[in-house]
């Protein structure tokens, strides 16, 4: 053995991670936790910073021109982006980019008020089902199962023959036929929290069933749901656009993203930009939602954290 | 097996049914008749109304359309004189049909081959091209994928043709545009399933018995990972029925979904509840072929 | 085809185990890390030890101390990204350097020199393949006999494995049969091509206790019966004895003290092991005594401690021991331990150590 005594301090130290350890770690509760963590998500902020612009966008964008969205100014008609029509002017000189930002606020404000509306029928459902259980649970379910086995637009459409186009028409076609996944899902959380060991646990320990839904099931259940609604919003959105594109959906004069793509799509050749343009909008508001969407799911992941 | 088969057949005629009456009921709720917009005498009104059988009470004509069906007899076009449903149908599936299988293939064989691939490269460059890819192609809608590439490579570059169907250079774009999404997800899923199995116990198994690289490949891996995938092709039929209502409506091809498509616009009843059974029976035999061969795949699955 | 090829050849003569001269495995210096985005994660650092013919080595250490990485990196079994063994790793068995062997190379060791079983049967086998094909996968890559011979060698191998029916079990899949047959399938699966040593990764943790007992049972047979080699990878102290003819204590991705059997049980002289040992529950044990737990968590071997990689959680830590890493100090031909309290400059805490831990048995006889 090397004669090393120079260089070794033998003093007695003990243990220093007993005592340490737990100071450590502050106490970050479950979401917190979840907003660091997609705070760290870099290309998800990105993405929360582009629906936001957007959506300021959608409110500012037509108060800083003095076009309205209605009036066509004849003489002003199809002119390209210049200075005073950002955008240019469509056949009947209407203001593009005015009608770009009010039927953005048409298509966003659907988009996530159908999604509130179905997330919210889709709780109720998924709960009911999940908590009573029993027969009420088998029918509730033999309906989703029915109405998934075909196809959702044919649904949407469907109804929305009978209701006629319009606003409310499609939120309320879009929330009779969109609540369906989250109802699954919710009564998939619950049951597999009804059997958690740590809701037994609380049972026996004499945890009233009111207690034990609100501490522990709805934390456990809020992740998935607002997950599930995130990626809801683009749904919508691209119901609107598909149902305005074949004639069912928003209708003159009030416009939205869905049918300036559609009229915009007749002159392709011509007028390129009229369809570019809503169809960027879409793309952009989908993106950034599906990655919001993404790096929430990944934010709320309970395995995930440290 | 055959007790399966048979109990979902079963089933799915009882949600077909459903289907069909829902449908045809909430088609006769529609305001207006698909006949308002014609200009014409009262007299004639009436002999057309006679003539399609739209003046007895609803209920004769349900059973009549449902006794009609039994025979195969989807009715007649209410907007498009002298022509059947079922005729239309057998002029525009096999565009649709065409279409559709393109779509399928190129979704399967991109989207494992870039899945595979991305597993094995992780990090590198080709993992981060298939994970952008896969993120467009889910959140970015068919028809703006549509119009693009229309745009692009037809009116701009001028290297393929703008719409139609008629050769094979016209399918290039419609197919691309069709598949992407679905590319998109086979990409992922297949991604993340090769990427589970790469590391799992069993291949460290098959890698401790001496066997060769390409056996663990073929027999322990790519196994392992693609059978889930098959539970995708279910969904995915019905993603691309859906897609061709879009797509053959920027591309022009006359196919089952553009009919679609303008009968909702033209409100012909016939023809849009014709289209949707049309589309249901189907989606329904293919989700059940698919579900069959599942079963027959995988080991673990037992009907009890 | 499946006669008269090399593999053939020493396959027939081979009863497992045989008797040659020198170590059947001998590892030196062997470094593993993880390279993560996070940055280098050193699973296993510089570690030395040596299996002989016919011998049972445990390798003891908590989940995360290095034991699994380290036996499956010496044939390479760890995905290579991002698993790195590091230059100047040395792996010989029988005498042959097989640290640079290739891929190719490599599978003429495993499973004809070299077997695994893994911790966990649930996972460690094919659910889309029956058993008799994977029972006979590795003999029939290798060719080195026909399918019905295979076939029949297969049954005898899950017989001798103790499972009855084996007809059935060749025609079954993984999920329908029990963890305990499973992990038998897997033994008959390692034995297949007569290895020479065999690596059990905590092969009954999974298990319940009485198909525990039966397994370490069947490796022991297999030791005493066949002269296999043997390293047993465990967390526990408790199925060791009964097995194992050596013991190595592994920490943080280092060795902190090797010895016989007997030796680590009644004299080890190291804190970790001291508390190894007295974190068993002892049915002779008084009522007021407590279990002896130790504190803290694993280390981050994304950020080792300097120095001996226990002394965060040492009760006798000294201001040196997180400093400087411990050299190895010899205390008999077998016995062995990492750790600064054996040094000379340390005879205060050492003997505060000593009469905490006391050894059992000193001088001939027992004590209290």
């Amino acid at each position: 053995m090397r004669q090393l005594e120079g260089e070794l301090d033998f003093t007695l130290v003990g243990a220093r991670e007993g005592e340490a350890s737990q100071i450590l770690r502050p106490h970050l509760s479950y979401f917190q936790d979840a907003r660091t963590r997609f705070k760290a998500n870099k290309v998800a902020m990105a993405s929360l910073f582009v629906l936001l612009a957007f959506a300021l966008m959608t409110i500012a964008g037509p108060l800083l021109v003095p076009y309205n969205y209605q009036d066509g100014d004849l003489l002003q008609a199809n002119k390209g982006p210049d200075l005073q029509h950002w955008f240019g002017t469509d056949e009947l000189g209407r203001d593009l980019w005015a009608r770009i930002w009010i039927g953005g606020r048409v298509s966003m404000a659907i988009g996530v008020l159908a999604a509130v509306l179905q997330g919210v029928v889709g709780i109720i459902m998924g709960s009911v089902s999940g908590f009573v259980g029993g027969k009420t649970d088998l029918v509730i379910m033999k309906v989703v199962d029915f109405l998934m086995a075909f196809p959702y637009l044919v649904w949407v459409t469907l109804l929305m023959l009978v209701t006629g186009s319009g606003l409310v028409p499609m939120i309320l076609a879009l929330t009779l036929t969109g609540w369906l996944t989250m109802a699954r899902i919710v009564r998939g959380q619950i049951l597999t929290l009804k059997n958690e060991d740590y809701v037994v646990a609380a049972q026996s320990l004499g945890a009233l069933s009111r207690r034990i839904i609100l501490k522990h099931m709805i934390p456990n259940t809020m992740g998935v749901i607002i997950v599930t609604m995130t990626f809801a919003i683009p749904a919508a959105i691209f119901s609107e656009a598909f149902l305005s594109f074949i004639g069912i959906g928003m209708k003159a004069p009030m416009t939205s993203w869905g049918l300036l793509v559609s009229m915009g799509m007749k002159q392709l050749y011509n007028y390129p930009l009229r369809l570019l343009i809503p169809c960027i909008c879409i793309s952009l508001t989908m993106l950034s939602l599906q990655i919001i969407g993404d790096g929430l799911r990944d934010a709320l992941d309970p395995k995930l954290r440290r | 097996m055959a007790k399966f088969v048979l109990k979902r057949l079963l089933g799915s005629a009882v949600m077909l049914f459903l289907l069909i009456t829902i449908s045809f009921f909430m088609i006769k709720l529609i305001p207006g008749s698909p006949f308002t917009s014609e200009k014409m005498q009262a007299g004639s009104k009436q002999a057309i109304y006679a003539y399609y059988g739209l003046d007895k009470p609803v209920y004769e004509q349900y059973f009549l359309y449902l006794k009609n069906l039994l025979r195969g007899d989807l009715g007649v076009s209410y907007k498009i004189r002298s022509v059947t449903v079922n005729e239309v149908i057998a002029k525009s599936f096999p565009y649709s049909l065409d279409l559709g299988l393109k779509a399928i293939i190129v979704a399967i064989v991109g989207g494992l081959a870039l899945g595979i691939i991305s597993a094995y490269k992780r990090g590198k460059a080709i993992d981060a091209f298939t994970m952008i890819l896969a993120t467009i192609g889910v959140a970015v809608p068919s028809f703006v994928v549509g119009f693009f590439i229309q745009y692009l490579f037809a009116v701009k570059l001028r290297w393929l043709p703008v719409a139609q169907y008629t050769s094979f250079a016209h399918t290039i774009l419609p197919t691309f545009a069709l598949s992407l999404s679905m590319l998109a997800t086979i990409a992922k899923y297949s991604r993340a399933s090769m990427i589970e199995v790469i590391y799992s116990d069993f291949v460290k198994t098959a890698d401790a018995k001496g066997l060769s690289k390409m056996r663990i490949i073929m027999r322990h891996q790519l196994r392992n990972a693609l059978l889930p995938i098959v539970t995708l092709l279910g969904p995915m039929i019905a993603m691309v029925i859906t897609g061709t209502f879009v797509v053959e409506n920027v591309f022009a091809i006359p196919g089952l979904g553009r009919y679609y498509v303008t009968s909702i616009t033209n409100l012909d009843y016939t023809m849009i509840m014709g289209l949707t059974i049309f589309f249901a029976l189907f989606l329904v035999i293919m989700n059940l072929l698919v579900d069959v061969v599942y079963i027959l795949i995988d080991p673990r699955i037992k009907l009890s | 085809m499946a006669c008269g090829t090399p593999w053939t050849r020493s396959f027939e003569g081979r009863k497992g185990g045989e008797r040659m001269s020198g170590a059947m495995l001998e590892v030196k210096d062997f470094s593993v890390s993880f390279d993560t985005y996070a940055g280098e994660v050193q699973a296993v650092r510089n570690v030395s030890f040596h299996v002989g013919r016919g011998e049972v080595v445990a390798i003891v250490g908590e989940s995360g101390s290095g034991k699994s990485v380290l036996t499956q990196s010496l044939v390479k079994l760890l995905p290579s990204p991002p698993a790195r063994v590091k230059e100047g790793s040395k792996v010989f068995i029988e005498g042959v350097d097989i640290s640079d062997y290739s891929f190719n190379q490599l599978r003429t060791i495993k499973g004809s020199k070299v077997a695994y079983i893994f911790q966990d049967p649930m996972t460690s086998l094919n659910p889309l393949a029956k058993i008799g094909a994977q029972v006979t996968e590795g003999i029939l890559c290798h060719r080195i006999m026909s399918k019905k011979a295979a076939y029949e060698y297969a049954v005898e191998l899950l017989r001798d494995a103790e499972i009855q029916s084996p007809e059935r079990r060749m025609e079954q899949y993984p999920h329908e049969l029990s963890g305990g047959m499973r992990q038998r399938v897997m033994i008959a699966i390692a034995l297949a091509m007569k290895p020479s040593l065999l690596i059990a990764d905590e092969p009954t943790t999974a298990l319940d206790v009485t198909t525990q007992s039966q397994i370490l049972g069947t490796l022991k047979a297999l030791n005493t019966e066949r002269g296999m080699s043997i390293i047993l990878i465990t967390h526990d102290m408790g199925i060791v004895a009964g097995i194992a003819q050596r013991v190595i204590v592994m920490y943080g991705g280092k060795t902190v003290e090797r010895g016989g059997s007997q030796e680590i049980f009644e004299k080890s002289r190291h804190p970790y092991t001291r508390s190894l040992l007295g974190s068993i529950p002892r049915l002779d044990a008084d009522k007021g005594h407590d279990l002896d737990f130790i504190v803290g968590s694993p280390p981050d071997m994304l950020n080792p401690p300097k120095g001996c990689p226990f002394s965060p959680r040492c009760k006798f830590a000294m201001a040196c021991c997180g400093v400087v890493p411990p050299e190895e100090i010899t205390l008999s031909t077998t016995h062995a331990s990492w750790c600064w309290l054996l040094h000379p400059g340390a005879k205060r805490v050492y003997e505060d150590f000593r009469r905490q831990y006391p050894d059992l048995y000193e001088n001939g006889a027992a004590l209290p």
